[in-house]
């Protein structure tokens, strides 16, 4: 299978990340800015270093169609390659695959891939489509309502253990604790009673299996290995396998919901990568909802179709664990902010490769795997699927 | 917790592929997009067939029977729902093999069950408005 990112010719050479907080009222070009800001200082770049931008579209800023214009007049970016990409959670790992192939293109050299979105502060998006038709109306209650059809369809065709969501739950809150970038609100410990008790939002899915809205931003820079290397940087590591599907099996009208693009998209990466599920150190999936990340290990093959529960219950998924999972408490314990939260899996992956992940450190990993997910299509699974393969440099 | 203000539920504006689907809405009527080539249905309506990539498709009114493929009951209401939870939503599979998503009335939580059969009704959103829903076909 061909994998353009098989002779590790390209890096990410640091990550910056703002602290995500609800309600911040700031815009979010200043937050773009400050995680802009770490990521030049953490490698010792300037802004005239960067010739490609790479970023997310996020409803906070989704009525202006010159936005990477804009995005980029504010940070100081002149570049000769820009890329706004809009498949959701799906869309910052999805740049980091585009930025390489717009590298080993000659497009450009070195790509800031900027995720920043203040939701909580300013919403102007606006689907039209089957959403405002087929789906507001019926009183739905959005992506967890979408995620409660999912959940019990789940339940009438496998076994759904709970109390191994809360496990995931408590795995991922423990991270939030130690994670000073989480919302401060979210840095409590919890147990599996509270998850098991939380309120329902939309049956059978509850308030702890969903996550809860933020403003936040973060920051990678990509670049050749062979300029990291003439940098000197003190860390890097290679993307050394992505594969993304969006839209998969539109043309089904009656798919099993179950099912989702992981299911192609999972397998391939790691043939890519000419790896196997043992040879992953961490996982740290993208997680809107706790039963999304149970989907992904089954589907890209951490456990059978309809194992995830026992999976769950039987693995050590601690930083120490046999397969650490979010340990920086993902999305669902350290907040979403919008689309941003598409790339704080990779920043948090960075942290562990690089050895920087503290009170949460994984024992000298050296391969991670990251996930992005996006959109709800109409009484479907979700819309794109990507899977990224990291590896310490 | 205080009681949450009744916002006005939402309407769907038709556009000019679904228009053809609402007229026939607001005169009790369900209409698929069918592909004769492929001889199948689709929905929701689209500017083309999935199936074939063409612009072939006919209107074709349907049973409206089908059975739950799943289903949620909703107790943190939606915009315009307020007041109104907990209520059931339920994906359908119609018979003419198409899924459909919008609310379950007549049906308690305790009565619904996934492949139960059910059948479409209809459901005022305001004067000027229809809108589809599903009550058990018994």
């Amino acid at each position: 299978m061909k994998n353009p990112l098989a002779n590790k010719d390209i890096a990410i050479i640091g990550y910056g990340e703002v602290k995500n907080v609800r309600r911040s009222g700031r815009t979010t070009y200043d937050f773009a800015a400050e995680a802009t800001a770490q990521v030049l200082e953490y490698t010792g770049l300037g802004t005239k270093d960067i010739d490609g931008m790479a970023t997310v579209l996020p409803s906070s800023e989704a009525g202006n169609n010159f936005w990477s214009n804009y995005l980029g007049d504010h940070l100081g970016l002149q570049t000769s390659w820009t890329q706004t990409t809009d498949i959701g959670g799906a869309s910052m790992p999805g740049n980091v695959a585009r930025a390489a192939a717009a590298i080993q293109s000659g497009y450009c050299e070195t790509v800031l891939s900027i995720a920043a979105a203040t939701p909580t502060t300013r919403r102007v998006d606006d689907q039209r489509s089957y959403r405002s038709e087929f789906r507001n109306p019926t009183g739905i209650q959005g992506p967890p309502g979408a995620f409660g059809l999912i959940m019990h369809r789940y339940m009438h065709q496998y076994d759904l253990k709970f109390e191994a969501l809360g496990k995931l739950a408590v795995a991922q809150r423990n991270g939030a604790v130690v994670n000073e970038y989480a919302v401060e609100g979210l840095r409590k410990p919890m147990t599996v009673d509270d998850y098991l008790n939380a309120r329902m939002v939309s049956t059978p899915l509850r308030l702890l299996d969903s996550v809860m809205p933020c403003d936040g931003a973060n920051a990678i820079i990509i670049t050749t290995t062979e300029r990291a290397k003439k940098l000197g940087v003190k860390n890097m590591a290679h993307p050394i396998a992505y594969s993304e599907l969006t839209n998969f099996n539109v043309h089904e009208q009656l798919p099993d919901i179950t099912e989702t693009g992981f299911s192609i998209a999972g397998p391939q990466a790691l043939e890519k990568a000419g790896m196997s599920t043992d040879d992953i150190d961490m996982f740290h999936p993208y997680d809107d909802f706790l039963i999304a990340e149970m989907l992904q290990l089954e589907q890209i093959g951490f456990c059978g179709r309809g194992e995830g529960s026992e999976y769950l219950l039987s693995t050590d998924i601690s930083p120490t664990g046999k397969l650490p999972i979010n340990t920086g408490g993902g999305q669902i314990s350290a907040g979403q902010p919008g689309l941003a939260g598409g790339q704080i899996n990779i920043i948090e992956a960075l942290r562990q490769l690089f050895g920087e992940a503290t009170d949460r450190q994984v024992p000298n990993p050296s391969t991670a795997m990251c996930t992005g997910i996006g959109v709800i299509p109409y009484v479907r699974n979700w819309g794109s699927s990507a899977v990224l393969i990291l590896e310490r440099g | 917790m205080a009681e949450r203000e009744k916002r006005p539920r939402p309407a769907p504006t038709p556009t000019n592929i679904t228009q053809p689907f609402w007229d026939a809405v607001n005169e009790h009527k369900f209409m698929l997009q069918y592909d004769p080539e492929a001889d199948k249905y689709q929905f929701y309506p689209r500017g083309l067939s999935v199936h074939t990539g063409k612009r072939n498709l006919e209107w074709r009114e349907v049973t409206g029977k089908g059975t739950v493929y799943s289903y949620t009951e909703t107790v943190i209401p939606a915009r315009g729902f307020e007041g109104e939870e907990p209520y059931l939503i339920a994906a359908v599979d119609l018979e003419e093999g198409v899924r459909l998503m919008s609310l379950l009335h007549n049906c308690s939580t305790d009565d619904v069950e996934i492949g139960m059969a059910v059948k479409l009704c209809w459901d005022k959103i305001d004067d000027d408005f229809e809108y589809f829903a599903f009550e058990p076909d018994r």
